[in-house]
């Protein structure tokens, strides 16, 4: 009889445990999408934008604006890639170009994406209130797909993550675009002598990490439900645990980060109470940071055979 | 005639690069000693494993009878074993008269309980450095600035300064690396003036130069490196007529 | 009005020692920190606990902690002490490893993990209700009426601000000060003159948190309360901005600038409009003013209002005979 129960907990260990692989792996992608961006941006720009978790927010609440006008799913998200777009492009042109300029030091661009950041947020907080405003989507039901349970807002999400990270990599390893990046975020001086447009391909690496960053927001937003004004914002620390874990600027590595953090986040879920998952998330920022604060990847940035 | 750093046996690998290669010298006290060799022989990486910024695969470095191999460079500092930078390391915003005075302290004496419970001793203790200071910056040129941030004097100036904290701090010996490198010959003057001061104050010299000009000016004995070990020692003039000193150079002038 | 200036007041003083702690570590010894914040708000829970009665046994929705009812010496000590250790203990690890952009990363993620867990551990902190009824110093042994005793407890903190400004000058001007910021300057030297940045950089690491504990403590004895709400990293931000718009490296500089925070900002912008519904917009407008102050700052003078002192050498100069060019040693003997 006993044997008969602990079989039965045996069986709901390793459902939870499966389940929780999978809340994992859509917590993954969420993160992916924008840690992905993050390290992106500061493989070429080596400038790290505290800002980047406003742009989160930004993009949702493009989409928000948009759900207002039309409750049209595909232009919430384009709505959601042209604000975080455009506010990325703003923060590049308008703050942190004029400050390299100067030649500022890095401690103090960063604080010039602090106190953007900060503008930011506090705009969103006048123009739409501090209360949860909430994201209206279709209904969703959970479904069974091999071991793991998921709705199909976790599937679109996970199979839009794999879409967005493999356009990525399309455009890294096959377009000119992509290959003037590599070549300035391995080494600046040398692309801007062999004659790469080094501020166009800045200035486009933004325009990208804005833009994926607005749709991470958008996802983010969806998937909680609702979006504040300092959502993106508390989300930084998942950011910078992946992208540290992965490595700082580089994407590749990143995105297994996000892997690894979502999947610790959600299976930690199953054994601690649930608001303890970013708390998951800081202690292995901090276990990366003392331990190989340069990423578990110990090669070159770009894992290219060419 | 005492040995005042011996090193023996040193070898460093940078990934797959043997920069040095079983390397010994001895130096001795009182001397100003060269060392000497092509590109990439190895030189600039015996002083960073000397003086500490480089932990050494193996070998044994002793000064003034400790063994400092493989210890924290400020460590190694402390014992009295100073060095210079290829480039001019000043501290920029920081005035000339603050830099001296930074060099000058005697590395116990920094401490947030000293500050606070003995101020008076320590006050003292300052306006002596400043006026050893004042006398030092005199000889080199530099006491008008004394009042200017450190990163504002010119290159030739800011080499000067690094002299000068030298002198003010009392060490038993500096490591030199590559002092004239980039300078012009009026500069190069003032340098080899400024070296022969650190002799004249008991301060040994083991100075690392391209400009053997200056090497044969100054030095009793200099040893040779090439591939990362040393191929001979002696003076300049049985090093000249040395074929193997010759090769490797492969005819350049001196 | 008399009263409104006091309160203004009372938190200019109060964030002025922040900012000052905030000093120690970043204009002294170059640390981006964030975490200054975070040890604000410890030093102020461990005040309020050491301070607190035990819980009344008639109000089981109120949950102290250790119930000692120390007076407020020891409960402030108890708050140095405690963010002493806690920065003692977080900087021997992230000192030796990690610098800039890493550093800010953890510091960063480290507030807003607190307040988040923070938020979570009701038992220990009444949750994001916060602690409060925090007793006063010495207010039940001076019977003073609540103005009165306003004006004392300015008082109270205007005395610690004049306390550390001078313990802190003090050690500026000594040997470690200067060692300090030779290390900001160029590590890599000090390290070759024989100082190690490592401890120095510990020292000043300790020195701030104790300092900003401290300062947690007088927050938290004026409010008689404290809540998570109050543990944003944007908070910090406003420290941060102090020191740049005040001056950087400069303890007079921290006060200045959190005096022009604190007062001219925070109130001049006080008559602005608020939107009907949103509660939250003047507090909005007044940090987006303050934002663009310090990036105006930021731009134009980076290294604010009050510039960081050097050691200035008057005395007069004798003129000192150079000493005369040695010979040429070619045989290794000195000739003089």
């Amino acid at each position: 009889m006993a044997a008969l129960r602990a079989c039965n907990h045996g069986v709901l260990f390793v459902t939870v445990f499966w389940d929780s692989v999978g809340f994992g792996l859509v917590t993954a992608s969420i993160i992916a999408l924008a840690s992905v961006a993050f390290s992106l941006q500061f493989s070429v720009t080596t400038t790290p934008n505290f800002a980047h978790g406003d742009l989160l927010t930004a993009g949702a609440y493009g989409a928000l604006a948009a759900q207002f006008a039309t409750h049209n799913l595909a232009i919430e998200i384009l709505a959601s890639l042209c604000v975080g777009g455009a506010v990325a492009s703003i923060l590049n042109s308008a703050l942190v170009q004029p400050f390299l300029r100067l030649g500022s030091r890095r401690i103090t661009i960063f604080l010039v994406t602090v106190c953007f950041g900060w503008i930011l947020q506090n705009l969103l907080l006048i123009i739409y209130g501090g209360q949860p405003n909430v994201f209206v989507l279709p209904t969703f039901q959970l479904e069974q797909v091999g071991p793991f349970l998921w709705t199909t807002l976790d599937m679109a999400i996970m199979g839009t993550t794999v879409v967005v990270l493999l356009l990525l990599h399309v455009m890294l390893r096959y377009t000119k675009f992509g290959k003037a990046l590599r070549a300035v975020s391995d080494n600046p001086e040398l692309a801007r002598v062999t004659g790469i447009p080094y501020p166009r391909v800045v200035r486009l690496t933004w325009l990208i990490d804005g833009m994926l960053a607005g749709f991470a927001g958008f996802v983010l937003a969806a998937y909680i439900g609702s979006v504040t004004p300092t959502t993106g914002f508390s989300f930084l620390v998942v950011i910078f645990a992946a992208s540290v874990i992965g490595g700082l600027g580089r994407p590749y590595g990143t995105a297994v980060g996000a892997l690894i953090i979502g999947l610790a986040m959600e299976i930690s879920a199953s054994y601690l109470p649930a608001e303890y998952k970013t708390a998951v998330a800081f202690v292995l920022l901090i276990l990366a940071l003392l331990v190989r604060p340069r990423g578990i990847f110990n090669t070159e940035i770009w894992n290219f055979a060419d | 005639m005492t040995a005042i750093l011996e090193i023996n046996g040193l070898s460093k690998h940078f990934g797959g690069v043997q920069a040095v290669s079983d390397f010994s010298l001895s130096v001795e006290k009182g001397s100003i000693t060269g060392l000497i060799g092509p590109n990439g022989a190895g030189k600039s990486t015996v002083i960073e494993l000397v003086s500490g910024f480089q932990k050494p695969d193996t070998g044994a470095i002793v000064f003034a009878g400790r063994k400092i191999q493989g210890r924290e460079p400020h460590r190694i500092g402390q014992l009295g074993l100073l060095r210079t930078f290829q480039l001019a390391r000043e501290w920029p915003k920081l005035t000339v008269m603050e830099n001296m005075l930074v060099a000058a302290l005697d590395q116990r004496r920094p401490t947030i309980w000293r500050a606070l419970a003995t101020p008076g001793r320590l006050r003292e203790a300052q306006e002596a450095d400043r006026g050893r200071a004042q006398a030092i910056l005199a000889d080199f040129d530099l006491l008008a600035l004394r009042n200017d941030l450190a990163g504002t004097l010119s290159g030739g100036q800011k080499r000067l300064l690094e002299f000068a904290r030298l002198v003010i701090a009392k060490p038993a010996m500096v490591l030199l690396d590559e002092p004239l490198a980039g300078v012009n010959p009026v500069l190069g003057a003032r340098i080899q003036e400024s070296i022969e001061i650190l002799a004249s104050r008991d301060i040994t010299v083991l100075l690392v130069e391209h400009n053997l000009r200056l090497i044969e000016a100054l030095c009793s004995s200099v040893a040779v490196m090439a591939l990362g070990t040393r191929i001979a020692f002696g003076n300049m003039a049985e090093l000249r007529s040395d074929t193997k000193v010759v090769d490797a150079y492969l005819g350049t002038s001196a | 009005m008399t009263d409104y200036l006091v309160t203004i007041a009372t938190f200019a003083v109060i964030y002025g020692i922040t900012a000052m702690a905030l000093n120690v570590r970043w204009g002294w010894a170059g640390e981006f920190d964030f975490f200054v914040y975070g040890l604000l708000a410890v030093g102020g829970y461990t005040y309020a606990v050491m301070v607190l009665p035990p819980a009344p046994k008639n109000d089981p929705g109120l949950i102290y902690m250790l119930g000692l009812k120390a007076p407020a010496i020891v409960g402030a000590l108890a708050a140095m002490g405690v963010t002493g250790v806690i920065s003692l203990v977080v900087g021997a690890i992230a000192l030796r490893n990690l610098r800039q952009v890493f550093f800010g990363i953890m510091t960063f993620s480290s507030v807003l993990i607190m307040t988040a867990v923070v938020g979570q551990e009701v038992d220990l902190f009444n949750g994001y209700n916060g602690v409060f009824n925090v007793p006063q110093p010495f207010h039940s042994s001076l019977h003073l009426n609540s103005e009165a005793y306003s004006f004392f407890f300015l008082g109270i903190c205007i005395v610690v601000l004049i306390v550390v400004y001078f313990v802190l000058e003090r050690i500026f001007w000594s040997p470690y000060g200067l060692v300090l910021r030779a290390i900001r300057e160029d590590e890599v030297a000090a390290a070759a003159f024989g100082f190690s940045p490592y401890t120095s950089r510990l020292k000043a690491y300790v020195a701030g948190g104790m300092i900003a504990g401290l300062s947690g403590a007088l927050l938290v004895s004026y409010l008689t309360a404290f809540n998570t709400d109050a543990w944003s990293p944007i908070e910090t931000v406003l420290i941060f901005a102090a020191i740049i718009i005040g001056g950087t490296g400069n303890s007079r500089g921290a006060i200045l600038g959190s005096f022009i925070i604190f007062g001219v900002i925070l109130e001049g912008t006080r008559f602005l409009p608020a939107l009907p519904g949103n509660p939250d917009a003047p507090s909005a407008f007044r940090a987006i003013a303050i934002a663009l102050v310090t990036l105006a700052f930021l731009r134009w003078r980076p290294q604010g209002i009050l510039p960081e002192r050097h050691y200035q050498d008057r005395s007069e100069t004798v003129s000192l005979p150079r000493i005369p060019a040695l010979q040429h040693r070619g045989d290794g003997n000195l000739e003089g």
